[in-house]
């Protein structure tokens, strides 16, 4: 598989931090930020299976919001009993 | 006629139900211009959603989905956070300013940041499948062509396994 160059700003702080850890791990500039990268999109596509296994057992009934808030947070239990509540009234209502 | 703001993650979904040109028949949809530019943009991937944005243009530039500008741009600009875009703020501003009673939009967590200032201003947030549920209501389309467009939907999004497909096909049941 091919790759392409992207070009990220980063501010000057950042860019001593990651010519720090390049040093210390005797790893390429690149390699690290590739790394750092790959681990953000791993985290958030593990913690976005999560909510969306916990928002379909909320919406079967299966989950109580209140465990919902345990799992998730607050936050994330709020928005997704909203999101439960606006897609059931907007199949039920209409506009 | 009923009528609503939609953002680009509504239109998509819309075009993708196959039901677009028959919504707009019995839903006034309108659109702020970032909202344009937006779908302007997505004709450069060759996929559905690329081809679903290039028909949701075509129906703005015959005007069957009304393009309007906001009055006051700076307002939708103080709505812009992580999760709300210009686009989604500028449907918010549009639809306070013409007192638009809906919003249609599909992208939750925008939908979510928006809520509280829709329901203080009177403003109902819908998702796309909304649309659906009015030409059935309206006896424009039968049950099976509601099922169909709504399961078009799911499958055009990537909605499968997901609360989305179990929300609209508990609803399809229950009908």
């Amino acid at each position: 598989m091919g790759s392409d160059v992207v070009t990220v700003r980063f501010d000057e702080k950042t860019r001593k931090r990651i010519s720090k850890l390049s040093r210390r791990k005797l790893e390429t500039q690149s390699e690290i930020m590739r790394k750092a990268v790959l681990n953000y999109l791993e985290r958030e596509d593990e913690a976005n299976e999560i909510k969306e296994i916990v928002s379909l057992k909320y919406a079967q009934g299966k989950v109580s919001f209140e465990e919902m808030v345990r799992i998730l947070g607050y936050e994330e239990a709020r928005k997704t009993a909203y999101f439960v509540e606006v897609a059931e009234k907007s199949l039920k209502e209409g506009i | 006629m009923k009528e609503a703001v939609a953002d680009t993650s509504a239109l998509v979904s819309l075009a993708l139900s196959g039901k677009m040109e028959l919504i707009l028949r019995h839903v006034k949809i309108s659109v702020p211009p970032t909202i344009k530019a937006k779908l302007e943009e997505m004709p450069r991937f060759p996929d559905e959603e690329g081809t679903a944005a290039k028909k949701a243009l075509s129906m703005i530039e015959s005007g069957k989905i009304s393009l309007q500008k906001i009055a006051k741009s700076e307002e939708a600009e103080k709505l812009v956070t992580k999760n709300i875009d210009l686009g989604e703020a500028e449907c918010f501003q549009l639809a306070t300013e013409r007192k638009m009673p809906a919003i249609l939009m599909d992208d939750l967590a925008a939908s979510y940041g928006l809520s509280e200032k829709a329901w203080k201003n009177g403003i109902r947030m819908r998702i796309s499948a909304a649309a659906i549920t009015e030409l059935l209501a309206a006896g424009e389309i039968s049950k099976g062509a509601a099922r169909k467009a709504l399961n078009k939907m799911i499958k055009n999004r990537k909605w499968e396994k997901t609360t989305m497909e179990y929300l609209i096909k508990k609803h399809l049941e229950e009908k």
